[in-house]
């Protein structure tokens, strides 16, 4: 059992990540009523932004491996404005045609998307998987027992810090007020004179840009590649089953739970590492069988 | 909200099912130079699309290189060269279907290329139908031998997997480590190569002491090696994919696990690997680096280098490109449209490849034709693949 801090503490710093790729899901969900299976290629698209600012700076700019702050600093405002515009685009352009046609239309066209999107990024950022050698993927930092590499400790920070940001947007801002009253009650948002159409506009556009976000940070973590997205949303889908569908705040708890039940089950299943993905299906399994509101309260 | 949640977990499923999507066809004709004479048409067969598309087009630069080298010097008694690449999309259907179109329509010369098992296993039975001449580079699993057994057209370039093996547990033999890790990706090729190396190493008086197997893409392995570094082994096997090198090496950091080998033997290294600051130490098995001390692979090097403005992703790069000249070489002697006399020359061929060794085809433990039978193994060492093993090719020692 003396593995057990440092398993609770990878596992922690995990979640923050996982949060903030699920929480731009999670929203075209709660709010649009959207399941966007494209989700993960944005993630993808936000991770080549990312990597093309490391490779400008680090390269042309001439400022070697030492660039990873600047590429979380400057990388995540261009990467979620990009994304954000992008997203306005598809949903003005492609989804909101389709808002009042069934839902399996809504899927069918994230799907294709999906497909485009990873086939387009094949074709034109060609197949094969990156590397960043940036600094903070190698550097150490001592917590107790172990060492924490600079990108682990930066990604739960910043994910964290946009997650309650999100957060905060949405429970204060009149905008985040407006989310949340047409994801309650559309009909009764349009009554009161809220512009609906807008309101998703920003709202898929705010999704993508978490997806964005979210992309910068996984330059930090793995290899870049056109492949990138399937892995990350398959985890998202299943936190956001366990968050409850739609339910934007429990998608925090839910990422937490996933990190920390993924790691105890690496470390202590025999096995275990093979098997950590076959968990994230038997959790969205047992959700939907026992408790298909997820970590809602049972009236939500 | 529940016929959402219904319909989200089953295309969800079948999104994870479906892995990577489906890429487009591509498929390129390379043009010829305008001469009088007619081109000598040749198939080959790559995954220019999918998971191994890194590693196909690889071959298609390498493929390239030496038909513009051999159309350069002349071509085939006048004629010049051309190359009919096919994607097989790392799928076994999608290949038969190139196979066919290559023999059938394109009536190609000879049939060259070739990567993963899977997809020449598939392409047997097609071939013995066919009869048309292969000089395949790929594939390394002893079914796809066997499959070819007794077929005289079918020249291999690429060791056969026992033969990759004994490369391998050859160089382990020679270190000082009694007492071994594994970890390996779960699918067929790391456990494979995992199962070999445990039943193996007791063999010659090596212990595996702990195996673990891993989903590749992980990104997070530090419960695996944690349970790895309790085990007290004193040298790292692991068979992963590409992606996993640097989670891996740096999470071994993170967790302060240090064995004094680690020797690691993925289908291609990442590119840039050598620069990453945890390359430095990690040994592996390579058919040939772009380092090699042989007149042949510095030419081929600085060719490559000149053309593409880049140095070769992998070992398949030069093996293509010998690929085709050896093709070609006995195309000069045989003539076009001669099946016995192509054999024949091909069967004399005698050339010192870019891979190191002079290639010359010999019977393997069940085909006929068997060209490169040894891998060598390196190690990182200052941002470089510095052989290790055998002591006669060694640009470097052990570290």
């Amino acid at each position: 059992m003396e593995a057990l801090p440092q398993t609770l503490l990878f596992g922690i710093l995990r979640s923050g990540l996982y949060a903030l790729s699920a929480l731009g899901l999670a929203i075209s969900l709660g709010v649009i009523g959207v399941v966007n299976f494209a989700h993960g290629e944005f993630v993808m698209l936000g991770a080549y932004l990312g990597f093309w600012l490391y490779v400008v700076l680090s390269g042309p700019l001439g400022l070697g491996p030492e660039v990873s702050p600047l590429v979380i600093v400057l990388g995540i405002p261009l990467s979620a404005i990009v994304l954000f515009a992008l997203g306005r685009g598809i949903f003005r352009f492609t989804l909101r045609p389709l808002l009042g046609r069934r839902e399996l239309d809504q899927m069918l066209l994230t799907f294709g998307l999906a497909i485009l999107v990873q086939n387009l990024a094949v074709i034109v950022l060609s197949p094969q998987a990156l590397d960043a050698n940036l600094g903070w993927r190698f550097e150490l930092l001592p917590v107790g027992p172990v060492s924490v590499t600079y990108a682990r400790l930066a990604a739960f920070a910043v994910s964290m810090a946009l997650v309650v940001g999100v957060y905060a947007l949405l429970a204060r801002s009149q905008l985040g007020k407006q989310m949340r009253a047409v994801a309650q009650n559309r009909l009764g948002a349009q009554v009161v004179g809220i512009n609906v159409d807008r309101v998703y506009e920003i709202a898929f556009g705010l999704s993508l840009a978490l997806a964005g976000a979210a992309g910068v940070m996984y330059v930090f973590q793995t290899q870049v590649s056109p492949f990138l997205g399937l892995a990350t949303i398959l985890k998202a889908f299943s936190i956001v089953v366990l968050a409850g569908l739609g339910n934007l705040f429990g998608v925090l708890w839910a990422s937490l739970l996933l990190g920390i039940a993924e790691q105890l089950v690496s470390q202590y299943v025999p096995g275990g590492a093979a098997l950590r993905d076959g968990l994230f299906f038997l959790i969205i399994f047992a959700v939907l069988v026992v408790r298909p509101g997820g970590l809602r309260r049972a009236h939500g | 909200m529940r016929r959402i949640t219904a319909l989200l977990v089953a295309a969800g499923l079948v999104a994870g099912a479906c892995g990577g999507g489906t890429g487009p066809s591509a498929q390129a004709t390379s043009a010829a130079p305008t001469t009088a004479a007619k081109p000598i048409k040749l198939g080959a067969i790559l995954p220019l699309t999918g998971p191994s598309a890194a590693t196909g087009q690889d071959m298609k630069d390498g493929y390239e290189l030496a038909r513009e080298q051999i159309n350069a010097a002349g071509g085939v008694k006048g004629a010049p060269v051309e190359v009919v690449y096919e994607d097989d999309k790392n799928d076994p259907a999608t290949a038969v279907g190139s196979f066919e179109k290559l023999v059938n329509s394109e009536k190609v010369e000879v049939l060259m290329g070739g990567l993963a098992s899977t997809i020449t296993a598939a392409l047997i039975e097609p071939a013995k139908k066919a009869q048309v001449p292969m000089a395949w580079t790929g594939a390394a699993a002893t079914t796809v031998e066997k499959g070819f057994e007794g077929q005289d057209w079918f020249f291999h370039y690429h060791p056969w997997e026992y033969q990759n093996a004994e490369s391998g547990l050859a160089f382990l033999k020679s270190t000082p480590y009694k007492k071994f890790a594994i970890a390996h990706e779960d699918g067929l090729f790391g456990k494979g190569g995992a199962d070999l190396n445990k039943a193996a190493l007791p063999q010659q008086g090596q212990e595996v002491v702990a195996t673990e197997a891993f989903k590749t893409g992980s990104t997070d392995f530090t419960a695996l090696l944690n349970r790895l570094k309790a085990s007290g082994a004193e040298a790292f096997l692991v068979v992963p994919f590409a992606g996993d090198m640097i989670p891996m090496l740096t999470q071994m950091r993170e967790i302060g696990w240090q064995p004094k080998l680690i020797y690691a033997s993925p289908p291609s290294f990442p590119p840039n690997f050598g620069q990453s600051p945890v390359a430095e130490g990690v040994a592996g098995l390579t058919l040939w680096t772009t380092d090699i001390p042989a007149e042949a692979s510095k030419k081929f090097v600085a060719d490559f280098q000149k053309k593409y403005s880049k140095p070769p992703v992998s070992y398949w790069s030069a093996l293509a490109y010998t690929n085709l000249v050896t093709v070609a070489d006995a195309l000069k002697k045989s003539g076009t449209g001669n099946k016995a006399a192509w054999i024949k020359a091909m069967e004399e061929t005698n050339y010192a490849s870019p891979i190191g060794p002079t290639l010359k085809f010999a019977p393997s433990q069940t085909i006929k034709h068997q060209g490169f039978t040894r891998l060598v193994s390196f190690q990182w060492q200052g941002g470089k693949q510095q052989i290790v093993f055998p002591a006669e090719l060694a640009t470097a020692k052990l570290k």
